[in-house]
């Protein structure tokens, strides 16, 4: 954890106290996983009047949730996805009233500019798809984008504008999602790690962690880039690799534009409130090739094939992990038992291009990297999310989310 | 999308059932091999 500071926050107890507090015997579900889905989950769960117990390994959004651009875009999103979606902007645009907390969020609108004409295509496409959707998406031409972003350099053929998505702050947002989960009456669990869902006769019977045993009949799992490394022990298995994802944070500049922008797949940022940049080199992704994803390579081959200029395939510490499982047959092993917040070391040649590319469209705009971290996701071969309560064991919901790099948006 | 998977989570757990087509999401259509295939990003 300390080899690189990780983002801001992400390191602190969420709960000290319950770091300390005993674990009750039953409830009525356990979620396992600290992060945005999990929190949420809790949150309307114990709503639902269930009784609810979240269990997070580490800290709350200390991993993914905390890691992210803090994007919440509708935009181009995949077209199953986009109800969900659309949905869930709603809830952001009232979390901060709801939840009565600061999440920085703002409704300013995504853009993503264009110089290339299959880009623009692509927008077409999806504008055409989706128009009896209500989305407020929008292609806009060089004078709308000088007139939202002034300082972008150079001409551009086109850009995908929609106004109602927004960014807010990704460990804030998961923190007061768990903080209302808790004003509800969901008990949370920080360093609380699940070494096994326990299953008896086809059905869910509850969690063994490393401090007690909870008996639950239903287990909601999002545990993000662990999910598929815990349910694999009670034979769900789920073909996945990872994707590590850097983002650098700038010292504050002058305005530069209100939206999060992206210019595909070279560079993104979104500006904060403080006028830093939360910067990334776009959507050039790092994939952590898994033991699990050459098993299944039938799978992922078409995408590593068809997307393989934005995919830099790497054999490193994920791959060597599962493989010295696998040749010691150790089920004993369980990584997240160590890892308690996985803290990857950003690619300091994604910091590097990210910076390079920025200055590029915005030359009079000198920035300065005030710190970097990286996250990651397991991605599934289709990329779409999990939202499944599946059908054996019976009791077992599974919700993760499909980093939509298939139609190249994170 | 966490906060509308959050609130699917809980119907699903709850009902058995949400109002929005899950389909898509399902687990088992890596088994059933109805996974959508890869585009080509751009």
């Amino acid at each position: 954890m300390a080899e690189h500071p990780g983002p801001p926050a992400a390191n602190e107890w969420m709960i000290p106290a319950s770091t300390t507090d005993s674990l009750p015997e039953s409830a009525d579900v356990v979620v396992i996983g600290g992060g945005i889905m999990g929190a949420a989950s809790a949150l309307y769960l114990v709503r639902r009047g269930l009784s609810t117990v979240l269990l997070e390994k580490g800290v709350i959004s200390g991993e993914q949730s905390g890691r992210n651009w803090g994007w919440v875009r509708q935009m181009a999103r995949d077209l199953d996805e986009l109800p969900l979606m659309m949905e869930s902007n709603r809830i952001w645009c009232g979390a901060e009233a709801e939840f009565g907390e600061d999440i920085e969020w703002t409704q300013q609108g995504i853009i993503a500019v264009a110089r290339d004409p299959a880009r623009i295509r692509f927008f077409n496409e999806w504008l055409a798809a989706t128009r009896s959707t209500g989305i407020d998406s929008r292609l806009l031409g060089m004078p709308e984008i000088r007139a939202i972003i002034p300082k972008l350099d150079g001409e551009w053929l086109g850009a995908l504008y929609t106004p109602s998505d927004g960014h807010a702050e990704p460990v804030k947002a998961t923190r007061a999602f768990a903080r209302a989960a808790v004003k509800a009456g969901a008990q949370i669990f920080e360093n609380c790690a699940v070494v096994d869902i326990r299953v008896a006769n086809g059905r869910v019977e509850g969690v063994d962690t490393d401090r007690g045993r909870i008996a639950a009949k239903r287990v909601v799992v999002a545990a993000g880039a662990w999910s598929s490394l815990l349910l694999r022990r009670i034979g769900v298995d789920l073909p996945y690799h990872i994707i590590r994802g850097t983002v650098a944070n700038t010292r504050p500049v002058e305005k530069i534009a209100d939206p999060a922008v992206g210019y595909h797949p070279i560079v993104s940022f979104r500006q904060r409130r403080d006028g830093s940049l939360y910067l990334a080199a776009g959507f050039w992704s790092d994939y952590d090739i898994t033991l699990e994803a050459l098993q299944h390579l039938r799978m992922f081959m078409p995408n590593f094939i068809k997307n393989h200029r934005i995919l830099q395939l790497h054999l490193g510490k994920p791959f060597f992990r599962d493989l010295g499982r696998a040749i010691r047959h150790d089920r004993s092993d369980r990584p997240w038992l160590r890892d308690r917040v996985w803290n990857p070391a950003p690619s300091p040649a994604k910091v590097k291009s990210s910076v390079t590319e920025f200055e590029k469209i915005f030359p009079s705009i000198p920035i300065e990297i005030e710190s970097a971290w990286a996250g990651y996701e397991d991605a599934t071969p289709d990329a779409v999310p999990v939202i499944d309560t599946i059908a054996s064991p019976a009791g077992l919901t599974w919700v993760r989310d499909g980093p939509d790099r298939r139609q190249g948006h994170g | 999308m966490g906060p509308i998977v959050g609130k699917v989570t809980a119907d699903l757990v709850v009902d058995g059932r949400t109002s929005f087509d899950m389909t898509p999401f399902r687990f088992s259509r890596f088994a059933d091999g109805t996974y959508k295939k890869p585009r080509l990003v751009s």
